[in-house]
């Protein structure tokens, strides 16, 4: 008797994908409707993940694309200043309300009411790039900072040909005044948490897709050849403001983001997901690509994602550490050892803040 | 008899030598003596690292000694910091702008790209790291007062630079930045030594206006030829200074 399965490939059966396979390059796991080639300009941009993403550029035989750089007198400083994180120096961009609102603020199409932060100490913080150390010492100086970044977000958007967003979070806070979306909750990092203006906020699968169609209608009418990339962050949640448990908060926030980049993939053409999501989430892998707090992703865990990911868009390979990882006590350790790493790696992460007990350093 | 001071300092405190040899010095308040800094050698900073990044240094050991057996009475006046800043701010290809939370009625550089003012202070304060290390260790190592005098502020016109380029020649071939990006890093640098005298208790003592052209960069009596030092007169002007204030 004949049926569909008959005809479908290994792919698409889970005993022959799945089961007992730690999945990689070769496993036809991604489908990419487009190349990338050594000479495009690939910004990215996201959650925390995404500068796992931006850091393997380059062993993938992709240039660091860069248009907010800081002057050659403090390019020694830069990594302490949050430049050569991303093209331009935004930060980690966690919800697609974010993304959508930093394109129209880029343009002037967005002035939000609330755009300076002040702290007891006289310094000046950028409510959209809180991640920015020690901040401004006056107004003047941050507004002509967020001009020059601007114009850098702009060139980012004019000039690339590929855009990877890692999808990262659903809950976000913004501005009652006039809906601005902060990456991080006042109060946290910088700023000051006021409920009569600050409002939780936790968007649901429809506002998502409409942010992200948004945001790519817009991007499509500045730049109409650009291929875009959607993935999402298999980086858990630090800490859910909605009451739920922090494991069930996390499963709706991911599941919202895969759906929103789904829905979006097949609504427009060359705009593609590659699922960094499912293969550090991957059963099969019983968590090896997770470090020790089951939360971040390891050094090996990134470096089969973007193996993956450059098998997919007909890059350079890379050579994987990939080892069996054992289970059990040896496991345990083994993960240790690559949690320490991958947090030599100096993942700048605003969201942690929301953890005031998290320890970010090693 | 008249109180000792000594002067320690590197090719800034020429001006000042040069200016106790047109003077009698029996005709000063003061008493003066000069220890050039290029006595020490040559490739020592003010504090030596230990561990190679400052986070563990002490007290260059030669300069140590020298203060201990010879700076026994009156007072030490250092200008240790020399212009450090200036190859920052000559080179119009590296032209940028800051704005001085300090003094904002200095004018803007609006057509260059603005450096946030603690990324540049940062930057300074690393170049001249050793040097404000070694304010409170020298303090430590004397009985006597100590007194930190401003360096020169930096010459504002670019012709004079072009037509004297000295060291600062490779800088030039993409033209001169304007004179405010080197007179802002000037600011920068004094704010930061003023800053760490003021918190290990040593006196900052400013330089006189007389020395100032009214813009605040070196006074043109002061040129001395090239890119940066100032003259004789320079000299005089600061040794009146002194006795004034001291």
């Amino acid at each position: 008797m004949s049926h569909p399965f008959k005809k479908a490939p290994d792919r698409s059966f889970w005993s022959r994908a799945v089961s007992g396979r730690r999945l990689g390059p070769k496993d036809d796991i991604s489908r990419s409707s487009f190349k990338i080639a050594p000479s495009d300009r690939v910004a990215t941009a996201g959650s925390c993940f995404a500068q796992h993403v931006s850091r393997y550029l380059s062993t993938i035989g992709i240039q660091p694309f860069r248009t907010e750089r800081p002057h050659q007198l403090v390019a020694d400083q830069a990594d302490s200043y949050l430049y050569n994180v991303y093209p331009a120096r935004f930060g980690n961009i966690y919800t697609a309300r974010q993304l959508k609102q930093l394109l129209l603020r880029a343009y002037g199409n967005f002035k939000p009411a609330e755009n300076i932060w002040v702290s007891p100490a006289g310094l000046y913080t950028d409510p959209y790039r809180p991640g920015i150390p020690e901040g401004f010492t006056s107004e003047e100086e941050l507004l002509r900072d967020q001009e020059q970044h601007f114009r850098s977000v702009r060139k980012m958007f004019e000039d690339l040909n590929v855009f990877v967003f890692t999808l990262g979070l659903t809950e976000g806070w913004i501005s009652r005044k006039d809906g601005a979306c902060f990456p991080s909750c006042p109060g946290t990092m910088a700023g000051q948490f006021n409920e009569d203006e600050h409002a939780f906020i936790n968007f649901s699968v429809i506002e998502v897709i409409e942010d992200l169609k948004d945001f790519i209608d817009r991007l499509r009418d500045i730049n109409p050849e650009c291929r875009i990339i959607l993935t999402v962050s298999p980086v858990a949640l630090v800490a859910t403001a909605t009451g739920e448990h922090v494991l069930v908060a996390n499963t709706y926030s991911k599941s919202v983001l895969r759906v929103a980049a789904q829905e979006i993939c097949l609504k427009y053409n060359r705009v593609d997901y590659f699922p960094s999501f499912e293969i550090i989430n991957n059963p099969s892998a019983r968590g090896a690509y997770f470090t020790s707090d089951s939360r971040g992703v390891t050094d090996e865990g990134v470096a089969v994602v973007m193996s993956t990911f450059s098998h997919s868009y007909g890059l350079d390979s890379i050579d994987l550490p990939l080892q069996e990882v054992p289970f059990g006590s040896d496991a345990i350790k083994a993960q240790d050892e690559i949690a320490e790493a991958s947090l030599q790696m100096n993942i700048v992460c605003e969201e942690l803040n929301n953890d005031s007990n998290f320890d970010s350093k090693p | 008899m008249s109180k000792m001071i000594t002067i320690w300092g590197h090719s800034h405190i020429a001006a000042i030598s040069a200016a106790l040899q047109l003077v009698d010095q029996k005709n000063l308040r003061l008493q003066y003596r000069i220890k050039s800094g290029f006595d020490f050698r040559s490739d020592g900073w003010i504090v030596e690292p230990i561990d190679g990044n400052f986070e563990t240094y002490w007290l260059n050991t030669e300069i140590a000694q020298w203060l201990r057996n010879n700076v026994n009475e009156g007072i030490l006046v250092i200008q240790i910091s020399g212009s450090d800043y200036l190859p920052y701010g000559i080179s119009a290809a590296q032209a940028f702008d800051v704005i001085l939370p300090f003094d904002k009625t200095i004018d803007q550089l609006p057509s260059l790209t603005m450096i946030p003012y603690l990324e540049l202070k940062s930057k300074i304060k690393n170049v001249i790291r050793h040097i404000l290390l070694g304010i409170p260790l020298i303090k430590q190592e004397i009985n006597v007062p100590v007194i930190y005098l401003e360096t020169p502020p930096p010459i504002g016109d670019n012709e004079y630079i072009r037509a004297h380029p000295s060291w600062a020649a490779g800088l030039m071939n993409e033209g001169i930045a304007d004179p405010l990006v080197r007179y802002k890093l000037w600011r920068i640098h004094s704010q930061l030594i003023q800053e760490a005298c003021e918190k290990h208790g040593v006196r900052f003592i400013s330089l006189p206006s007389s020395v100032l052209d009214e813009r605040g960069f070196l006074h043109p009596s002061a040129y001395d030829g090239d890119v940066m030092h100032a003259n004789a007169w320079y000299g005089h002007q600061l040794l009146s200074h002194l006795d004034s204030v001291l």
